[in-house]
């Protein structure tokens, strides 16, 4: 039932982005608006967790929504829109990521973020540690991360959006998390040590 | 029998292995303790993403970015025709100083000779020379503002 309520939903928001679509292609900007505030905080979280920097975020989502805004009638409407965008943040950030040198830190730094038992946390807490351990992976597993439970997207989408094989996206969350875990055995070890 | 991989317990955590494989996993976890373990440390990493900060932008995204589309910059067509009307004026002005150019030459052109004719003697040519020149060189800086000092200073103005 819930998945049922799901879908519906999922259906109709992708009826009202085409609406929205179909009046911006008959040459209004006012509905884009509507898509700019819709999905500004999503598309700037991406991009916040690709580039680690909220200013340099800024002006990528920016970008991607002027770009988005060119490039409309490119967008073919096989996939979500939101899928689209998302595709042109994440391009826009890694550009962006590789022309600037980024200094990497060891994973064992996670371990200074994640605390003891997360049971234990305070929930804005956890997700600062959490926040905090993300940033110590590449950018494209944070990426995956991000995508995958942040906006619900399925690994298929995840793979349209990053223009990876699905099986590489399985890999890198697999991967991303294993290491999250690992980092966070650690620390319950040292703490274990240092009682 | 089968080693149980942090990517098979991920997968249950996903749920995405099917009843059977959820079945036989589950039993498997009741009765080892370091797979427990493990399984519990997976588990605790995917609730802690379950709350991932969602960032907000600046409060004035969404109008910069209707600024950007209505104000697209400066277009290169823009660039081109600023750089020609300055190698008009800047040409114009060089060989006019130097006498090289004026609608004297026009005397010197066998077919237009016949129109001249038609002109009174009494045209200031070289006056009208200048003024052609001086309305190029209006007509250049009014693009200028236009087409590259506007759209430049309007992006600047929401540019953060």
């Amino acid at each position: 039932m819930i998945l049922l309520i799901s879908v519906k939903h999922s259906v109709n928001q992708a009826d009202d982005d085409n609406r929205l679509i179909d009046q911006i292609l008959e040459g209004q900007q006012a509905p884009f608006n509507q898509l700019v505030l819709k999905y500004q905080n999503y598309a700037f979280t991406i991009a916040v967790n690709i580039l680690k920097n909220e200013q340099d975020a800024e002006e990528v989502t920016h970008d991607a929504f002027v770009k988005a805004y060119k490039n409309l009638n490119s967008f073919n409407r096989t996939a979500k829109f939101s899928t689209w965008l998302y595709r042109i943040v994440f391009n826009t950030a890694i550009s962006l990521n590789r022309k600037t040198k980024i200094i990497k830190r060891p994973l064992d730094e996670v371990s200074k973020f994640i605390a003891t038992d997360s049971s234990q946390l305070e929930h804005e807490d956890q997700r600062r540690y959490i926040n905090e351990g993300l940033k110590t992976l590449c950018k494209e597993d944070r990426a995956v991360i991000t995508l995958f439970y942040l906006k619900e997207n399925s690994i298929e989408e995840i793979a349209e959006i990053t223009g990876q094989k699905t099986s590489t996206v399985k890999v890198r969350l697999h991967r991303a998390r294993k290491r999250l875990a690992m980092a966070l055995k650690d620390t319950l070890k040292e703490e274990a040590l240092t009682l | 029998m089968e080693e149980i991989t942090h990517e098979k317990l991920l997968d249950y955590i996903d749920g995405t292995l099917d009843r059977h494989e959820s079945l036989q996993l589950e039993e498997k976890i009741s009765k080892d303790s370091s797979l427990a373990q493990q399984y519990q440390e997976l588990l605790q990493i995917d609730s802690a993403l379950q709350h991932l900060e969602i960032h907000k932008p600046s409060a004035d995204m969404a109008k910069r970015v209707m600024v950007s589309i209505s104000n697209p910059g400066i277009k290169r067509s823009s660039i081109y025709l600023m750089i020609i009307t300055c190698l008009t004026v800047i040409c114009g002005s060089y060989f006019m100083a130097e006498g090289m150019i004026d609608l004297t030459m026009l005397e010197q052109i066998s077919y237009l000779s016949a129109i001249e004719s038609y002109l009174p003697d009494s045209i200031n040519y070289k006056l009208i020379s200048n003024s052609l020149l001086f309305v190029l060189t209006i007509f250049g800086l009014v693009i200028f503002d236009k087409l590259i000092l506007r759209p430049y200073f309007k992006k600047r103005q929401y540019a953060y």
